[in-house]
C-alpha cells in the first residue's frame, strides 16, 4: 500500500530526475521551489537565532555592555547590506574581519602549518611500513615543492622532481575527485532508496 | 577486421548520454533489491573514531557538533544515528549544536527520536543547544563561554535550567568532541577547536572533503576520521549496528565498478577514434 503522505516527495523526486532525460519545465519548477523554500528557511533561522535575540537582548538591557557591544556590529553589518558600502558599515565589517583574522592566525599557523610540517619530518627508511610511509611523504612534499619552484627552468633532477610532483598532485586530486564521486553516488542511493523501500515497498 | 573493432571501440563515444544514466540507475538499484551486503576491513582512522567512543564512561559528556541539511543528510545522518546510540548505550550525555541554519529541524528530530528509544531525558541526558550564526565565533564559545552565545537552547529553556547544561562552562565540560560536518565547519573545529578544547575531537565528514583531512590524523591533530559512505559503514560494523550505510555500500561499490567501466571504454575509445583518424585505410 502506497503512503499518500509520500506521494509529493516521491513525485518531486521523479521531477527532478527527469532532467536526465532532457530540460522540461517541471524540472525548472521544483529546482526553483527547493531552492526558494531552502534560501526562506536558512533566513528564518538565521533571524530567528542569530540576528533577533540579540537586537532584544541590546534593547532589553541597554546597561548590559556586552549585550549592547554584540548588538552594534550585527546593526553595522545590516546597515552595510542595506546602505550599500557606508562607513558605519565598513567600520563594523572591518572590526569584525580584524577579531576573525586575530582568532584564525594561531590555530592556522599551529595546526595548518607547524603541526603538518612536524608530522612530515619524521625518521624515514624502507625497514618499516612507517618509515616506507614517511618516504613516499618526504619525495612527495618535495617533488611537490619543486612543481611549485619557478626561479629556474625545470631540467634535468629537478625536471624529474617537478614531473614527480605533478603526478603527486594528479593523485591527490583524484583521491578527492574520487571521494566527490562516491559522496554523489550516495546522495543518489538515498533517492533511489526512499523510492525503493519508504514509497513503493519493494525493499524492506 | 581490425579497424572495424576499432570503429566499432570509436562509436562507443557517440552513445547517448542517457544509456549511461540509465546504467548507473540500474547499478544502483539492482543491489538494494538484492539486498545484498558487504563485509569491510574498517581503516585505523575509522578503528580510533570507534575507540573513542567506546572509551567513554558513564556519565561523561560529548560535545557533538552536527553540520548537514537535507541535500547531504543521506550521507552524514547515519554517522549521527550510529554516534548518538553508542554513546547513549554507555549512558554518557550529549550537548549538541547544529552548524547549518537549514539543517537544525532534521538534527534535532533525528536525536529526539533516538532519545526517546534509548529512554533519555532531554535537559538531563541530551540538550539541543541549536544553530548560531559563524561557526568560528561559536566554536570558541563553546571552549570558554557557551552562556555568552547560546544563552537559551533551542526550544527556549534557559540553560542554567536544565540539569546537564546549568554547569556549563567551556572546554572542561566534555571528554570527547564529535564533528559530523559536510562543508568546512570540520575545518573550522580544526583551526579554531585544537587546544581550545582538551578532550580529544573525532571527525565524520561527507566523502567529499574527506582526503584532505587524512593528514590531519597523521599528525595528530584530530584522533579519529570517517569519510563518505564508506566510513559510516565502517563505523556500523565496529559498533556492531548495521543499519543504513552497510546496506547502501553494495550499491556504491556496483555504481563504482561501472563508473570505473565507463572512464577506461571512455579512454579507449578516445584513443580509438583518433587512431582511425590518423589510419588512411
Amino acid at each position: 500500500m502506497l503512503d499518500p503522505a509520500l506521494l509529493v516527495p516521491a513525485l518531486l523526486t521523479l521531477g527532478v530526475f527527469s532532467i536526465l532525460y532532457r530540460e522540461n519545465p517541471v524540472f525548472r519548477c521544483i529546482e526553483h521551489v527547493g531552492l526558494g523554500m531552502a534560501a526562506g528557511y536558512a533566513l528564518v533561522t538565521i533571524v530567528f537565532n542569530g540576528m533577533l535575540p540579540r537586537l532584544v537582548a541590546a534593547a532589553r538591557h541597554p546597561g548590559d555592555m556586552a549585550a549592547v557591544l554584540l548588538a552594534l556590529p550585527l546593526m553595522a553589518g545590516i546597515a552595510f547590506t542595506a546602505l550599500r558600502r557606508n562607513a558605519l558599515g565598513t567600520l563594523g565589517v572591518t572590526i569584525a574581519a580584524a577579531i576573525a583574522a586575530g582568532f584564525a592566525v594561531p590555530g592556522l599557523v599551529q595546526n595548518l602549518i607547524l603541526e603538518q610540517m612536524r608530522a612530515t619530518m619524521v625518521p624515514v627508511g624502507l625497514s618499516s611500513d612507517a618509515g616506507f610511509d614517511s618516504l613516499v611523504i618526504a619525495v612527495c612534499v618535495l617533488s611537490t615543492m619543486a612543481y611549485f619552484s619557478f626561479t629556474r627552468e625545470p631540467r634535468g633532477i629537478r625536471g624529474l622532481a617537478a614531473i614527480t610532483g605533478l603526478y603527486t598532485l594528479m593523485i591527490s586530486f583524484g583521491a578527492s575527485f574520487g571521494y566527490a564521486a562516491m559522496s554523489r553516488i550516495t546522495l543518489l542511493i538515498g533517492r533511489f532508496l526512499f523510492l525503493l523501500r519508504d514509497w513503493l515497498h519493494l525493499v524492506n | 577486421m581490425r579497424i572495424s573493432y576499432l570503429g566499432l571501440l570509436a562509436s562507443l563515444s557517440r552513445i547517448d548520454r542517457r544509456i549511461i544514466y540509465l546504467l548507473v540507475a540500474c547499478a544502483v538499484a539492482l543491489p538494494l533489491l538484492a539486498a545484498s551486503t558487504t563485509r569491510l576491513i574498517p581503516a585505523e582512522e575509522s578503528q580510533s573514531f570507534h575507540r573513542a567512543i567506546a572509551q567513554l564512561a558513564e556519565g561523561e559528556t560529548v560535545l557533538l557538533a552536527v553540520e548537514y541539511n537535507a541535500g547531504t543528510a543521506f550521507e552524514l545522518e547515519p554517522m549521527v544515528v550510529t554516534l548518538v546510540e553508542e554513546v547513549f548505550s554507555r549512558n554518557a550525555r550529549m550537548v549538541v549544536s547544529c552548524f547549518d541554519a537549514q539543517g537544525v529541524g532534521l538534527v534535532e528530530e533525528t536525536i529526539a527520536e533516538l532519545a526517546a528509544a534509548s529512554g533519555k531525558t532531554y535537559g538531563t541526558d541530551w540538550v539541543f543547544l541549536g544553530y548560531r550564526p559563524s561557526a568560528p565565533g561559536v566554536i570558541i564559545s563553546l571552549a570558554t563561554a557557551p552562556y555568552a552565545v547560546f544563552p537559551r537552547d533551542h526550544r527556549g529553556n534557559s540553560l542554567s535550567d536544565l540539569p546537564l547544561s546549568s554547569s556549563l562552562s567551556g572546554y572542561a565540560d566534555y571528554q570527547l568532541v564529535a564533528v559530523i560536518a559536510s562543508g568546512t565547519t570540520a575545518q573550522d573545529w580544526v583551526i579554531y577547536g585544537t587546544g581550545r578544547f582538551h578532550a580529544p575531537i573525532i571527525v565524520g565528514l561527507g566523502g567529499g572533503i574527506g582526503p584532505t583531512f587524512q593528514s590531519f590524523i597523521d599528525a595528530r591533530t584530530i584522533t579519529g576520521l570517517i569519510a563518505g559512505l564508506r566510513g559510516a559503514a565502517e563505523y556500523e560494523q565496529l559498533a556492531g549496528r548495521p543499519a543504513e550505510a552497510l546496506r547502501a555500500l553494495s550499491a556504491q561499490s556496483t555504481a563504482h565498478v561501472l563508473l570505473v567501466l565507463l572512464i577506461v571504454v571512455g579512454n579507449a575509445s578516445f584513443f580509438a577514434a583518433r587512431w582511425l583518424e590518423r589510419t588512411p585505410y
